[in-house]
């Protein structure tokens, strides 16, 4: 048997869970027509058939409140799909089952899979599965999702239920609006008023609501209809508020709970334990957000991450690096000299061994946030984060979008901007958006690990938690300028489920991170390499001119003027050991001289001259052009600033004892030292977010204004802060 | 000799970046995770607001 | 048998919420959450800067604002 099913439910029920145990690697992720929510479909085979399971975004009701519940809505309408498997979470029945009894109200069939019956048990819920069955008059299969248990129960239940179209429940909502109803569904039906789609009772219920999508389908529809429709909803309405003093909204709400309290009173639950008692997870809260300890525990976190990181990763990294070193090395030797040589050893190797060599440092930064996602900390982040960014024009969400973009560490600016959809208020929203590059990406921790290895090898960890304060503060600051020259919006919601912290597991832990390295390696592997060598190209050509060449010449002509030819042969091929104390001082002239040429000609080059132009400005902030090179390569990825000093620093140099690592390379060159690091820090941190982000920024704006202001200001403002900071580092006595 | 290779390579590197920037215009490919991310850090989380 | 706002109760005080007084958006969020007429809450904290608050409802916890628990009248013992 082939069918198509619905996976829905409450967020935090374990529906990813249950949805990856279901399709097991046979998942593919798309977007629902027309909007950018996710759509995440899997296949699933067991013993009673093969299933397409459509993964619907987690929802706590059917409203049109948010383009999630929208999307969930038009599909289960417009496809109506053969079964909703409802994944309901057993230790938090009866909010749940708000969602369920909706679907029921569509005359949808559903399979309630009931989750987390462990955690039910320890809180000591007793549920008579067969009597919620048998009341709610559909199947209800136990399950564990996160051991896989009850797998087979459940596709066999839904196997057997697939395709039935039961009647659509209809609950009673009280004496005034039953009326309402009745009288609205005698206009709607002989009208045919949005059938065959929506059930008649269906649209009367959303009218009463006030359900904005389906009131302006309704009006598209059938103009006449809509508008007596109308004139019966306003007029319930103002009789409602006149004697019960509330809303046709705040009654159905209060039904449809009820409904579903009547149908657990009658011994459907049990509870050994008062439900509202204080559990582990409370008490671990009034640790976690207490007054004192929350943000000593929020730093502390971070801290410790970054300690993790950074100590773990050290030998890999360093090992990885040494290793690029070595196939540079060997191919310089192995390649004849020429163009092609440069192309692979600068352009390639040096180029993108630079990001690769990050592989391990990456990896560890991933597994501890993936850690600190799974557990739930997140959300208690949002929680005490909520007040102070309210101050400054954001919301507790935007914590969440931050994170995402890489708040803590590596993340990626373009989730984060689309995150902000939560945000319904306009400034909120827009504020988030524009902020959210301002976090320490996945793409910018390469240009970090790298300048902090260089000059603050002692501190990284410090330092890179000093990163992440600036990022943020700077992010505040910024959203709270922007408020003032926005509209004033009512400010989104603010009520969010904290769920219970939950022990990740080692096998979630592990995939998460795996993932993420996967692409971080796939993106040097396309992106980077293709950027590395075209900014190759950049450096190279058009090279020195006849005059130049021939100057260089002219100098090498004089070092060696006065030797024999056969000595200055084997100045060339000897090997150093064995060259007498003035053979050698000729050849470090002589390879001074390479240097010299090579270093011109890279600064002759196209790339070159661009930076120089820019020097003008940015010497301030004590950047020099090669820098400046790798700054513009970062609009196109931020880890080409790292590709592309590798290959700057690799163009300009000659002789293979020379090869060391990227930092070590920086530590001992001209002009380099730790307040120029800390300078070019601060700059990435700030300056125009990544091609791509810009692009997102348009989108959802929907207006290229923005995108530039993001590009234009953000750049600004980084090149003051580099400029102030180095300017007043500078007249600090060392 | 020389030229002639690293001017091919040179090329098509052009070539894809120039295709790649396309696409991103047109939205095909932005954080569309099953034809691989153009984030290096995240993988691409829906709504985090009602997380799954 | 008191009846007051919820942003006035107490950390681990417990209350029988009486009235929601929001409409549009916010109320619909209120009320799907199950912040209705006759549900039991117990106030289980508050963040380091007194907002949001964490309230205990049909057995999980729920975050909400001040200014959005103002709409909430409870009636305490």
């Amino acid at each position: 048997m082939n069918a198509t099913v619905v996976l829905a439910g409450n967020p935090n029920s374990g529906k990813t869970t249950l949805f990856n145990e279901l399709t097991g690697g046979r998942q593919h992720v798309g977007n629902y027509p027309g909007v950018t929510v996710e759509k995440k479909q899997g296949t699933c085979k067991s013993d009673t058939g093969r299933f397409e399971i459509v993964d619907l975004p987690g929802t706590y009701s059917l409203t049109a409140y948010s383009l999630e519940e929208v999307v969930a809505r038009d599909f289960l309408v417009d496809e109506k799909p053969s079964m909703i498997i409802n994944i309901v979470d057993a230790s938090n029945l009866e909010r749940n089952l708000y969602l369920s009894v909706q679907f029921m109200e569509m005359g949808l069939p559903v399979c309630i899979a009931l989750n987390m019956m462990d955690v039910a048990k320890k809180r000591g819920i007793e549920i008579d599965i067969p009597k919620l069955s048998s009341l709610l008059k559909l199947p209800v299969v136990p399950i564990v999702a996160r051991d896989g248990k009850g797998k087979k129960a459940l596709m066999a239940a839904v196997a057997e239920n697939v395709g039935q179209r039961p009647e659509p429940l209809r609950i009673s909502y009280g004496r005034d609006l039953n009326a309402a109803l009745d009288e609205l569904e005698a206009l709607i039906r002989p009208a045919e008023f949005l059938t065959p789609q929506y059930d008649p009772r269906w649209t009367a219920l959303k009218y009463l609501e006030n359900d904005q999508q389906i009131i302006d389908r309704g009006y598209k529809q059938d103009k006449t209809t809509a508008m007596k429709l109308d004139t019966i909803v306003q007029r319930v309405k103002i009789h409602i508020a006149h004697t019960l003093d509330t809303h046709p909204e705040g009654i159905i709400a209060d039904h449809r709970y009820g409904y579903v309290h009547s149908v657990l009173k009658q011994g459907v639950i049990r509870f050994f334990q008062d439900e509202n008692r204080i559990q582990v997870s409370d008490k671990i809260d009034r640790i976690v957000t207490n007054r004192f300890l929350g943000p000593v525990i929020m730093v502390a976190m971070l801290m410790g991450l970054y300690q993790f990181t950074f100590t773990l990763s050290e030998a890999p990294v360093a090992w990885l690096e040494g290793f690029f070193g070595w196939v540079s090395a060997m191919a310089d030797q192995a390649l004849p000299d020429g163009m092609v040589k440069s192309l692979v050893v600068s352009g390639i190797i040096d180029g993108v061994g630079g990001v690769l060599g990050f592989v391990p440092l990456i990896m560890f930064m991933f597994f501890g946030i993936a850690f600190l996602e799974d557990t739930g900390y997140l959300a208690r982040m949002s929680f005490m984060l909520d007040r102070i960014f309210r101050m400054f024009g954001l919301h507790g969400s935007s914590v969440m979008a931050f994170v995402v973009s890489g708040g803590i560490a590596g993340g990626c600016a373009v989730p984060g901007v689309m995150a902000a959809r939560t945000l319904k208020s306009p400034k909120e929203r827009l504020a988030t958006l524009l902020t959210v590059p301002f976090m320490n990406c996945g793409a910018k921790l390469p240009v970090f690990a790298l300048l902090t290895a260089a000059f603050f090898a002692e501190s990284q960890a410090q330092v890179m938690l000093l990163i992440t304060l600036i990022s943020w503060t700077g992010a505040l600051l910024v959203a709270w300028l922007l408020r003032s020259t926005l509209i004033r919006g009512e400010s989104t919601p603010f009520v969010m489920e904290l769920p219970p912290y939950r022990l990740p597991t080692l096998k979630g832990l592990l995939i998460h991170t795996f993932e993420r390295i996967i692409q971080y390696v796939k993106k040097a592997g396309t992106v980077i390499l293709l950027i590395s060598i075209i900014l190759w190209a950049m450096m190279t050509f058009p090279g020195l001119d006849e005059n130049q060449t021939k100057a260089f010449g002219d100098q090498r002509s004089l070092i060696v003027s006065g030797l024999p030819r056969e000595a200055v042969d084997e100045i060339m091929t000897l090997e150093d050991e064995k060259l007498t104390d003035a053979m050698t001082a000729v050849k470090e002239k002589l390879l001074q001289v390479d240097a010299d040429q090579a270093g011109e000609a890279l600064q002759n080059s196209v790339a070159g001259r661009m930076g120089t132009a820019l020097e003008s400005i940015t010497r301030f902030a004590g950047f020099d052009w090669r820098t400046n090179i790798a700054l513009v390569g970062g609009f196109a990825a931020k880890e080409v600033v790292v590709s592309t000093l590798g290959t700057a620093y690799s163009l300009g140099e000659v002789g293979p004892e020379e090869t060391g690592s990227l930092s070590e390379r920086l530590q001992s060159a001209d002009g380099w030292g730790p307040l120029t690091a800390f300078s070019l820090i601060l700059f990435t941190i700030f300056y125009a977010p990544c091609f791509v982000t810009v692009v997102c920024i348009a989108k959802e704006t929907g207006s290229w204004k923005w995108a530039a202001f993001s590009v234009v200001f953000n750049t600004g403002l980084a090149l003051l802060v580099s400029t102030v900071f180095y300017q007043v580092g500078s007249l600090v006595p060392a | 000799m020389d030229t002639i290779i690293v001017g091919i390579i040179v090329a098509l590197a052009v070539g894809f970046m120039v295709k790649r920037f396309v696409e991103i215009w047109k939205g095909k490919k932005s954080c569309d995770c099953s034809s691989g991310c153009s984030c290096s850090g995240g993988s691409c989380p829906p709504d985090p607001f009602l997380k799954k | 048998m008191e009846r007051i706002n919820l942003r006035q109760m107490k950390i681990g005080q417990k209350g029988i919420i009486q009235r929601v007084n929001a409409d549009s958006e916010l109320g619909r969020r209120i009320r799907d959450m199950g912040l209705i007429p006759g549900k039991e809450i117990t106030v289980q904290g508050r963040a380091p800067l007194y907002d949001p608050v964490s309230l205990r409802i049909m057995g999980f916890t729920l975050t909400l604002r001040n200014n959005e628990a103002d709409h909430i009248d409870v009636e305490v013992s």
